[in-house]
């Protein structure tokens, strides 16, 4: 089976989760040099466009978003190798970033790993698809909640269960962009998840 | 001529004892709010009870209110210096937009809030945060002050005491409802000792010295109340209205129901892996 890993390999999301951890003890001067800005971005701090997904507005942002990414990451890994793995997020990430700076003129400011995290949520789930059985009644609930919780957001509801601090709005548009990346990576994935692992 | 030679000791001691008096008891500098937002208030100013409606991220403006100009007065470099600080403690708070700091000049002496709504749209700010301040330098002599009788003494002997009492307050408005949001103090007291002919650039730097101290008081007490404002806002909806409109913040967040969906699916992996081990 070209491309799988064993299941404790989840190098790439693992790193990607302790560095949202890691960045969030940043002092907020820092870490406002990192965040997704607008004017910045358009002023040539073009490295936000990648870095905006790995800094957040806090620990309990951090804490969920890390948590998030390392779970669906532990399964999109066994799936994908690490290296193309990677390429998939390097180019997901600023392409979520442009997207977001032309279809979304009213955002100024942008933190967090939620889009990357539906991203691998989406891939992982179509790469588990073919050979999920008992499963796939699992995969389409979590669809379902995502897709829920994506329309809520945009009703301007659910903030009791989000994580952001007072004054930050759910940027539920990026999360459409990164399931939206997720198909891409999903169908791209190279072999369905070993079935010994579901 | 003996008249002429104790005219002569008298006048040579009473010019050496001026030299000993030369500072004044006491000097004062104050840049009131009161004095700016109300100028010509009789009676305790009534506000109607309206709803504040706060547009995120909330646009900041910050000022010195005008004080009184005397050679006490913060230099304008030192307050730009001051401003920048409180600047700092509002941008660590992520409903904060836009932070301007607004020079002095553009706040007039008993201005009011007539003055505060012209320069907010110059700026385009919906609130504004104006440090007021009122310090006051006490100045005496000690027993050592009698050397000054000797031109040496006047250098070389700290016979000249002085106590720099500094108090800043940040009062926050909402411009357009005219309701304070919050406050914080900070006070300092700066005490020593100069020789007289030290004594100016002493006391001007014990005063400097007093307010760095009160704004390093008053900044976790800003910091607090920053902190604690959106808890405000939310527990009194009666008062506040939350709008948010282009150039908001926003944040990719998975939730908390996202989080523990993650444990149940890490745990099922762990579990999992751990069986096909023992198998």
């Amino acid at each position: 089976m070209r491309g799988v890993v064993p299941p404790e390999s989840a190098r790439v999301t693992t790193a990607l989760a302790l560095a949202c951890l890691g960045l969030a003890w940043l002092p907020e001067t820092l870490l406002a040099s990192l965040a997704w800005e607008r004017k910045a971005i358009l002023a040539g701090q073009w490295w936000r466009l990648w870095t905006g997904h790995l800094v957040h507005f806090g620990m309990p942002h951090a804490f969920t978003n890390a948590l998030v990414l390392l779970a669906a990451g532990s399964i999109i890994e066994r799936s994908m190798r690490p290296a193309r793995l990677l390429r998939h997020l390097a180019m997901a990430a600023p392409f979520i970033s442009l997207l977001l700076l032309a279809a979304m003129p009213g955002l100024d400011e942008y933190r967090g790993a939620s889009s990357l995290t539906a991203m691998l949520a989406v891939a992982a789930g179509l790469a588990c698809w073919p050979r999920a059985g008992r499963w796939r009644r699992a995969i389409l609930a979590g669809g379902g909640a995502f897709t829920a919780a994506t329309a809520f957001h945009a009703l301007g509801a659910g903030a009791g269960l989000s994580s952001l601090p007072e004054g930050v709005a759910v940027a539920w548009q990026a999360h459409g962009l990164g399931a939206a990346c997720g198909l891409v990576t999903g169908l791209s994935a190279t072999d369905a998840i070993n079935p010994s692992y579901t | 001529m003996r008249f002429f030679r104790y005219s002569l000791i008298l006048v040579l001691a009473a010019t050496l004892a001026a030299c000993a008096s030369v500072n004044t008891r006491s000097a004062r500098h104050a840049g009131s709010i009161v004095d700016y937002l109300y100028p010509q208030a009789s009676v305790a100013p009534t506000l109607e009870p309206t709803v504040t409606e706060l547009r995120l991220p909330v646009r900041v403006g910050i000022a010195f209110v005008p004080g009184s100009a005397t050679g006490m007065a913060p230099s304008e470099q030192e307050k730009q210096q001051m401003l920048e600080r409180v600047k700092s403690a509002f941008a660590s708070h992520a409903y904060v937009g836009r932070i301007d700091v607004i020079p002095s000049s553009y706040l007039r002496a008993g201005g009011s809030f007539d003055n505060l709504d012209q320069v907010a749209r110059m700026f385009d700010v919906d609130v504004v945060a104006l440090l007021s301040y009122d310090q006051v330098r006490f100045n005496d002599n000690n027993g050592m002050a009698v050397l000054y009788w000797s031109i040496v003494g006047a250098y070389l002997i700290a016979g000249d005491q002085y106590d720099v009492q500094t108090l800043l307050d940040a009062a926050v408005f909402d411009v357009k409802s005219r309701k304070l949001l919050f406050r914080a103090p900070g006070s300092s007291q700066v005490k020593g000792m100069a020789s007289i002919a030290a004594f100016s650039e002493e006391a001007r730097a014990a005063q400097s010295q007093g307010y760095h101290e009160a704004l390093g008081r008053l900044i976790p007490q800003l910091q607090a109340e920053l902190g604690k404002f959106p808890e405000r806002v939310k527990s009194n909806p009666q008062q506040f209205k939350v709008s948010k409109e282009a150039g908001y913040k926003g944040g990719g967040d998975a939730g908390w129901l996202g989080a523990l969906a993650a444990l149940a699916a890490l745990a099922s992996l762990v579990l999992g892996h751990a069986r096909r081990r023992a198998a």
